[in-house]
């Protein structure tokens, strides 16, 4: 199923996961291993105070260098150049984004690739919103939240992705390399941003419904300012693409 | 183009149009209650039409959100399982 010659890099940006580390990627290697998928999963941590490096350099001994690639910076400088960070020094010829809170479960992995393979597809996303797919620890204000911002962007972008502001992508690397280099939002907007981007360049997309189990360990925010931050986002998506 | 510009030329056209129509410059073969009590409220009922679908997209979601709790079970196990292995080799 799978030719020999793709191999898939994982780019997992940390900051304070020292509880979720090891048992994402104690997940990702038993799925990668399960499913015979060459991989190497690439930690960019931001020099986290509660010692997750530390908890990786032991990983590494573990799982070997070939598998867990370490690349931390000197501090917290984003999400967007995290992944140009990790992308750098990636041998795969796929990359996968993903959270390394447990929120994105490694059991999809396979199913992204299938997706991708059946279409030569330059992208592949998690979307919680269709088929199978849903979330598990929301209360009702943050679904109606997650739904309006999204029909919000659905009718000002019309991006013809159901699930805009997902982190659970599969992409081929130079797809992404490319993409990155045009996208300037941060926060939430940034991977809807990266949506948009892709279908200027006329990347093809594929859908592949997910679970997210919301952070099991420490708490995950959505307060005024990630939602006015995320309007603020939009509208300027709305006039600049 | 933008997709600003794109919303605000399509909007504008349609606008156009509309009051072309409404003050008689463009004859169109309407009735005259259409002509006289429908044709001047379409822009209001657009915007009606516009945000009871948001609305109604909205509650659809809602309605159709589906939450997952096999899958935060099974997350549970696996930690646990995880955990165990990590303990043994030395990482936790």
């Amino acid at each position: 199923m799978h030719s020999p010659v793709d191999r898939y890099s994982v780019l997992l940006p940390t900051y304070n996961e020292r509880e979720n580390l090891p048992i994402i990627v104690w997940l990702l290697v038993k799925v990668f291993t399960e499913h015979h998928i060459d991989f190497e999963i690439i930690i960019i941590d931001d020099n986290s105070p509660d010692g997750t490096l530390e908890v990786a350099r032991r990983l590494q001994k573990v799982y070997g260098e070939d598998r867990i690639v370490l690349r931390p910076r000197a501090g917290k400088l984003g999400l967007g150049t995290a992944y140009v960070h990790g992308i750098k020094n990636a041998t795969g010829n796929f990359v996968i984004i993903m959270d390394a809170d447990m929120s994105h479960h490694p059991k999809f992995i396979p199913e992204f690739i299938a997706k991708q393979k059946e279409g030569d597809y330059d992208i592949v996303t998690g979307t919680r919103y269709q088929g199978n797919g849903g979330v598990y620890g929301w209360d009702l204000r943050r679904k109606l939240t997650s739904r309006g911002a999204n029909v919000l962007a659905d009718v000002l972008l019309n991006p013809g992705v159901s699930d805009l502001t997902g982190s659970f992508r599969l992409y081929k690397k130079y797809v992404l390399a490319r993409i990155i280099e045009s996208t300037v939002s941060k926060g939430y907007v940034f991977q809807m941003e990266m949506m948009i981007r892709a279908r200027q360049f006329n990347f093809s997309i594929a859908e592949v419904p997910i679970t997210f189990v919301d952070r099991v360990y420490g708490e995950s925010k959505l307060g005024a300012n990630e939602i006015i931050g995320y309007l603020k986002g939009l509208f300027t998506l709305t006039l600049t693409t | 183009m933008s997709r600003a510009t794109h919303i605000i030329g399509l909007a504008g056209t349609l606008m156009g149009v509309w009051l072309l129509v409404l003050i008689g410059w463009l004859p169109l073969p309407l009735s005259d209650t259409v002509r006289i009590k429908v044709w001047p409220t379409l822009p209001f009922e657009f915007l009606v039409a516009l945000g009871a679908y948001m609305l109604g997209s909205v509650g659809y979601g809602l309605l159709k959100f589906r939450d997952c709790p096999e899958a935060h079970q099974e997350l549970l196990q696996e930690i646990s399982m995880a955990k165990v292995d990590l303990r043994q080799n030395g990482v936790i």
